[in-house]
């Protein structure tokens, strides 16, 4: 896609009025890059060039987002009600340096909604985010959890419709907890960047059911930049037909005794597609750390694609580190067992898929309501 | 009950191009143990498949009769739910379902095919209960992932867990002994001693006379090449454990 289409938005930089020469220059940096394609990207995600054409031609617009189930100590507000320091704004893009659809989020959004949870609350928070129309959106997102805080998200990602590029920011405070339970059902273009920030002792806890009807991409940065935090990301990936999951998993060890844990587990059916890509980064003076990066998928069809792209960089010796991928048609053999037992072979399957997704999501909770009626 | 529970007629079952049964006939009345002893590669384990609907294995002829009915060309679950049960030799790992959940899902599965109604969560949780205590299984056991994890013997003991809760008609046991420790025999053999009754029959599977010592079978049958070579009483697997297989070939 040419960049030309993209100059139309420059408009959008002057309607927040802060940082506007600083937001210029990164503007000018995506202008200079455009989206991501197969040809810069060098791997097997869907193109998003072309996936994107249709939706760049129109102005941007706002999303709906939703914040429900908040006790009163904690608040979500607007960015235009409390304004971010400039290291606050533009934190994404530093942290980036080079990352076209955040810089393009940062430059040109004008939807920035902040939920700071200052207090520990028993029941989940609900998030909404649904974007329906023709155009792109880019909003942004800041959750910031206070020290000493435990905290539960139910997050649902039901775009409708058109272009959504959503940049996420978690600020997990020292000896903080949060567990996301998310959500993509998403029936428009997706790209969502979530962007973790960890202290001291906190903990990040992600568990993903990933369904999208259109294309979707998660891409997920850890950031240990404090001692002893821990991270984990598990998601399940069902894309419909047609359609493309990719999963990127960023786990970036800056701190001594930290853990991470990411993974796939993916069901893929008809021609759908899910690219896995997971990286662990220790950096040369950071110790005692633990990773783990995985993930499994079964191919229900001949046409059903899974990549899997498992990379360490380690620049230091003590590290437990453990990677492995599995991809594959299901277990005759497996099949055959349960059969044994009485259950019809259509019936077998789903069990052994069943299990497949229990082991990440469990056999309760809030998102197995959103699971295909077969695994349910 | 009278009449034989199980009929094989010169069953002929091929691997592949390789014939690996050759004419078998075998019969089992009820409220009978019988055993099949014999060497590697005698055919054991393809009978056992082969009854159990294996579709890895070619009946070319002959048919196998159970309950009356023809099972020959019948699937794995119409099979196991007419009543016929195979503990593996070796059982299958399914990650991330539960012992419990799957002995919930099969037992459904067969009250359904039988047109019983299906037990509530409560009742289904005590009779689930009765039958691990018999076996030493206790409820943390029952949340853990089906043979995920497990030692040969916990695998076994697993599979008996499983027949307990189906109570079979006829119960096929491939080699079930091999991986138990002698305490682990016991508990599996007592289990399978307090299922017998006058409406069901086992067949054992086996290549050790210790089980046997423990189950009395009525009768042990020797495997050789595809084919029941000879029949008799226990008397005979003392013959083989003391002279081994090579006088039936």
């Amino acid at each position: 896609m040419s960049s030309v289409e993209f100059h139309k938005f420059r408009e959008n930089i002057k309607n927040i009025n802060d940082y506007t020469d600083q937001k210029e220059k990164i503007f000018d940096n995506f202008i200079d890059q455009g989206l991501p394609n197969k040809r810069n990207e060098s791997w097997k995600y869907f193109d998003l060039v072309s996936k994107s054409k249709k939706y760049i031609k129109n102005d941007i617009s706002n999303s709906e987002i939703i914040v429900e189930d908040l006790e009163e100590k904690n608040i979500f507000y607007d960015y235009a009600d409390n304004n971010l320091s400039i290291e606050d704004y533009f934190k994404p893009c530093n942290f980036f340096k080079s990352e076209s659809v955040v810089d393009l989020n940062v430059a040109c959004g004008n939807q920035i909604k902040i939920l700071d949870i200052k207090h520990t609350q028993n029941e989940p928070i609900t998030i909404k985010i649904d974007h329906n129309g023709k155009n792109i959106s880019l909003p942004r997102l800041i959750i910031n959890i206070a020290d000493n805080v435990k905290a539960k998200i139910n997050y649902v990602n039901s775009t409708t419709n058109g272009f959504l590029n959503l940049l996420v920011e978690y600020n997990i405070g020292n000896k903080s907890e949060l567990e996301i339970s998310r959500i993509n059902s998403s029936q428009g273009l997706l790209v969502e960047t979530n962007l973790v920030f960890l202290l001291n002792h906190s903990n990040f806890n992600m568990k993903n059911l990933s369904m999208p009807i259109e294309s979707s991409r998660l891409q997920l940065f850890s950031n240990h930049i404090g001692e002893k935090s821990s991270c984990s990301s598990k998601t399940i990936s069902i894309p419909s037909e047609n359609s493309n999951d990719d999963i990127l998993v960023d786990n970036i060890f800056s701190k001594s005794n930290c853990e991470s844990v990411s993974g796939v587990r993916a069901i893929l059916d008809k021609d759908s597609v899910c690219s896995f890509q997971s990286m662990i980064d220790i950096h040369n003076s950071v110790l005692g750390s633990k990773a783990e990066q995985d993930c499994k998928g079964f191919l229900l069809s001949d046409k059903a694609v899974m990549n899997a792209k498992p990379q360490m960089k380690i620049f230091n010796d003590d590290v437990i580190c453990k990677h492995g991928a599995t991809i594959g048609s299901l277990n005759e053999e497996e099949i055959f067992y349960l059969c044994a037992r009485g259950l019809e072979r259509k019936n077998a399957i789903n069990l052994i898929l069943d299990g497949h997704i229990s082991s990440y999501i469990g056999e309760k909770g809030f998102l197995r309501e959103f699971l295909p009626e077969e695994y349910k | 009950m009278s009449g034989n529970l199980l009929e094989i007629n010169d069953l002929h079952v091929n691997a592949g191009d390789k014939e690996i049964l050759k004419g078998l006939n075998l019969s089992i009345p009820f409220n009978e143990i019988h055993a099949i002893m014999g060497p590697n590669g005698s055919g054991k384990s393809v009978l056992s498949n082969v009854l159990s609907g294996n579709e890895d294995y070619k009946v070319t002829s002959g048919q196998i009769i159970f309950k009356n009915k023809n099972i020959t060309e019948l699937k794995p679950n119409e099979i196991s739910n007419l009543g016929l049960f195979m503990a593996f030799q070796y059982p299958l790992e399914i990650p991330g379902v539960t012992i419990m959940n799957f002995l919930k899902t099969i037992h459904e599965a067969n009250r359904r095919a039988n047109g019983l109604e299906v037990l509530g969560p409560s009742d289904f949780l005590k009779y689930v209960r009765e039958k691990a205590e018999i076996l030493g299984i206790n409820d943390e056991v029952l949340k853990r992932q089906l043979n995920v994890g497990f030692s040969g013997g916990e695998k076994k003991r697993n599979e008996t867990l499983q027949l307990l809760v189906l109570d079979p008609v006829l119960t096929i046991l491939d080699e079930t002994d091999s991986g138990l420790d002698v305490d682990a025999l016991d508990i599996v053999s007592d289990g399978i001693v307090g299922m017998k009754n006058e409406e069901n029959s086992f067949l054992v599977i086996t290549h050790y006379k210790k089980l046997l010592d423990k189950l009395s079978p009525s009768k042990v049958h020797i495997l050789v090449d595809g084919r029941i070579v000879e029949s008799g009483g226990p008397d005979l697997a003392d013959k083989i454990e003391n002279k081994g297989f090579e006088s039936f070939n």
